[in-house]
């Protein structure tokens, strides 16, 4: 009850030294490797972050995006194999076009297409990922906080 | 088998390089508060000593418990992990591993306090992850014992004989009336200075001899059906339609030569002739006269850009027997750039260079011109090195032309942007997206004579993996893991038969079934490869991956930032806070 009473915004109680909260969902035979081989190289990287292994990226639902925002999710990182190397023939393909179809759709709702980073990478890629988190952190910090007001909104159609 | 529904966790210190960081204390405290957890344990390192040992004695005398092993990541040690408890007669079903090592500690060092409430995170979505899990149905296949070759040039000879030298029946089916494919029609085969009959008729010869190996003659395919192990094959030909039952196919079919229509004034003007008929020149007799070889004729350009790849060597083996036959005839190469990898074919490059064969290079924004009135005088051409304009005299112009995808609709196999057979990405030579169905030689790339063999051979050594054994697990099929991860299941209740993982799969596993309630989703157990492609754009959830179905999905989702003090504590107040 202690931190309720301080002066502090809501961003920075939701937060507090962790920075936003972030869901990654990665592919993982490429950028989950890549994520592991960040940690082996020990990259620092901000708290804020829950990775979520997937077999492939094209198994996720849009709905299960919307279903982390509403669980209190900053943003929503879908990292997946680079185009043309999907060990799933061409399933990645089609999750890009799923996943632009989810950004537009995040705009509607005020969500705002800027919460959602679909990226793709390989498995050396340590380096690229650590930085991608850096740099989607920050991106989500400048944008105003996701209030769950903006949520009952949406539900309401407004 | 049922599981109890809590689950036992195992955190490992990884001697120190875990808990150095993350306040296992903390950690052990919030998880005892989680109903689902059973009892936590901590270890000092889970791979050293007999502490796997002391852990698979555990779980094997409690069936049903299930047990979640937090510590290093997967590629780590986990995996080896779970194999060495599977060793003990573990079932891998009831172990997950969840990395709170190199996703948690290691990359978090700065910041303890929350790489704690991160791991705790970490454990609740890994112990989720595990409730939720259920596992595919295995499906086994009793495999048709025949292989299917389709085409009979190199490639499809060497598989045909390496298959049928090891007992395999063996059908080759040929669409013309001769064995040999494109042997048939070269003169010479590069590198080095080999008749085709050199390599031709042993293969042939072997295909007489071995009893089990059918050849049929001037027969198509004309539709492919089944899944691996079990394809049924319609044919035509000679002796009317035929049904065949085959458990491995090899696609073999080649490619076809470009004809330089329009090209180079290729058709109008007598001596200008592509490098297929100087090949057919070479076999009647040996030529003479000066010669111009003009490369890259039809391809790397916008309509195909890609490199053949056989036509640089093709044109420097025709160069150097021009050139060998008689010295006093000139034999200039007109060229983009030599592509002649490898030891072999440097050699031939530095033997035509050494034999006296000029090469000029152009720039393909102005490319050589052919000169004359009736018959070819010579080729002007501007040297892009030199910069200097050149008129070749030459009674014989060769366009060197590339080969291009045969268009074959009988064959369900997806090609690439230019048209050749795709094979599976990373380390697959032969392997298509469909299991069962192999593709060599030029079918799928364009590919010199050894090189076709070998791709034969291979293609040969994986059908005969699949067709040696009476059956086979659907799991093992596909290719780049030993097991895969699941097989997709739709629910026949409430699937509408919309068709949406019709159009996503991108193995073609599922297809519309007609039944009494109307059409409804089907997926073959045997192509699904369980990438979950057709669970994200169903509807209504009809399809699923046991080992990761949505609502597992979901759960984990709701488990991922559960342990913020703002949801376990302050939640009413963050409710009020967002209602002002």
């Amino acid at each position: 009850m202690k931190a309720c009473t301080t002066e502090k915004t809501l961003q920075e109680r939701t937060r507090g030294t962790a920075g936003p909260k972030i869901l990654v969902f990665s592919c993982r035979w490429c950028s989950g490797i890549g994520a592991d081989d960040a940690g082996r190289k020990r990259l620092s990287m901000p708290t804020g972050f829950r990775c979520v292994e997937v077999e492939c990226i094209a198994s996720i639902d849009p709905d299960i995006i919307l279903k982390a925002f509403s669980e209190g999710a900053e943003g929503v990182a879908v990292f997946g194999c680079h185009l043309g190397g999907c060990r799933y023939n061409r399933a990645n393909h089609a999750a890009a076009k799923r996943m632009a179809m989810a950004a537009t759709l995040l705009e509607t709702v005020g969500i705002g297409a800027g919460r959602l980073l679909t990226s793709f990478g390989t498995a050396h890629e340590g380096y690229q990922f650590a930085e991608l988190m850096r740099r989607f952190s920050q991106r989500i910090e400048t944008l105003p906080t996701l209030t769950r007001k903006e949520a009952r909104d949406w539900r309401l159609g407004g | 088998m049922t599981f109890v529904d809590t689950v036992a966790c195992l955190l490992c210190r990884c001697h120190g390089e875990i808990d150095d960081v993350v306040d296992f204390d903390r950690l052990q405290l919030q998880l005892a508060d989680d109903g689902r957890v059973d009892s936590v344990e901590v270890c000092d390192a889970l791979c050293l000593g007999d502490s796997l040992a002391n852990l698979a004695r555990k779980m094997g005398a409690d069936n049903g418990s299930r047990t979640l092993i937090a510590g290093c990541s997967a590629l780590a040690r986990g995996d080896e992990l779970v194999d060495r408890l599977t060793a003990h007669g573990i079932d891998p079903g009831r172990v997950k591993i969840t990395d709170i090592r190199e996703g948690c500690a290691w990359i978090h060092a700065d910041q303890p306090k929350e790489a704690t409430s991160k791991a705790a995170d970490l454990v609740r979505m890994g112990i989720t992850a595990l409730l939720h899990r259920q596992t595919s149905p295995e499906v086994e296949i009793e495999i048709c014992p025949r292989v299917l070759v389709i085409g009979s040039g190199p490639a499809g000879m060497a598989a045909a004989v390496a298959l049928g030298s090891y007992g395999v029946s063996v059908v080759l089916v040929e669409s013309t009336g001769k064995l040999g494919g494109m042997l048939n029609y070269l003169s010479r085969v590069a590198p080095g200075d080999r008749t085709t009959e050199e390599i031709q008729e042993p293969l042939v010869e072997a295909i007489r001899k071995v009893p089990n190996i059918q050849v049929h003659l001037g027969t198509r395919v004309d539709k492919i059906e089944g899944s691996a192990g079990n394809f049924e094959v319609f044919l035509s030909g000679k002796n009317g339609e035929t049904r065949l039952e085959t458990g491995a196919i090899i696609v073999a079919t080649g490619a076809k030569p470009v004809l330089p229509r329009g090209m180079y004034r290729y058709g109008e003007l007598a001596g200008v002739i592509s490098g297929m008929e100087m090949e057919k020149i070479f076999k009647d007799g040996m030529p003479a006269g000066d010669t111009v070889f003009i490369q890259c004729v039809a391809v790397r350009n916008q309509a195909r850009p890609y490199c053949s790849a056989v036509c640089c060597p093709a044109s420097l083996k025709n160069a150097i027997r021009l050139k060998e036959s008689n010295n006093k005839v000139d034999v200039t190469i007109l060229h983009r750039d030599v592509m002649s990898p490898g030891r072999h074919l440097e050699e031939l490059y530095r033997c035509a260079t050494a034999a006296g064969v000029g090469f000029i290079r152009f720039d393909p924004d102005d490319p050589p011109r052919v000169e004359g009135n009736d018959k070819v005088a010579g080729v002007r051409v501007a040297d892009a090195l030199s910069g200097q304009k050149r008129l070749i005299e030459a009674e014989r112009v060769v366009l060197a032309t590339p080969l291009e995808p045969r268009e074959n609709s009988a064959i369900p196999l997806s090609a690439d942007n230019h048209g050749f057979y795709t094979v599976q990405s990373f380390l697959h030579t032969v392997e298509t997206t469909v299991p069962g169905l192999f593709v060599c030689g030029s079918a799928r790339w364009p590919v010199m004579v050894d090189g076709a063999l070998t791709q034969g051979r291979a293609a040969a050594a994986k059908a005969l993996d699949l067709v040696s054994r009476p059956k086979y697990r659907a799991s093992g099929l596909i290719g780049f893991q030993g097991t895969r991860f699941a097989c997709a299941q739709v629910s026949q209740k409430t699937c509408t038969g919309c068709g949406n993982c019709v159009a996503a799969c991108p193995f073609d596993a599922c297809h519309l079934e007609k039944t009494k309630e109307g059409l409804r989703a089907v997926v073959n157990p045997v192509c699904c490869m369980g990438c979950g492609s057709c669970a994200a754009v169903c509807p209504n959830q009809s399809a699923a991956l046991p080992e990761m179905a949505s609502i597992s999905m979901a759960r984990i989702v709701e488990n991922a930032f559960a342990g913020r003090p703002l949801r376990c504590r302050c939640a009413d107040t963050q409710g009020s806070a967002a209602n002002q």
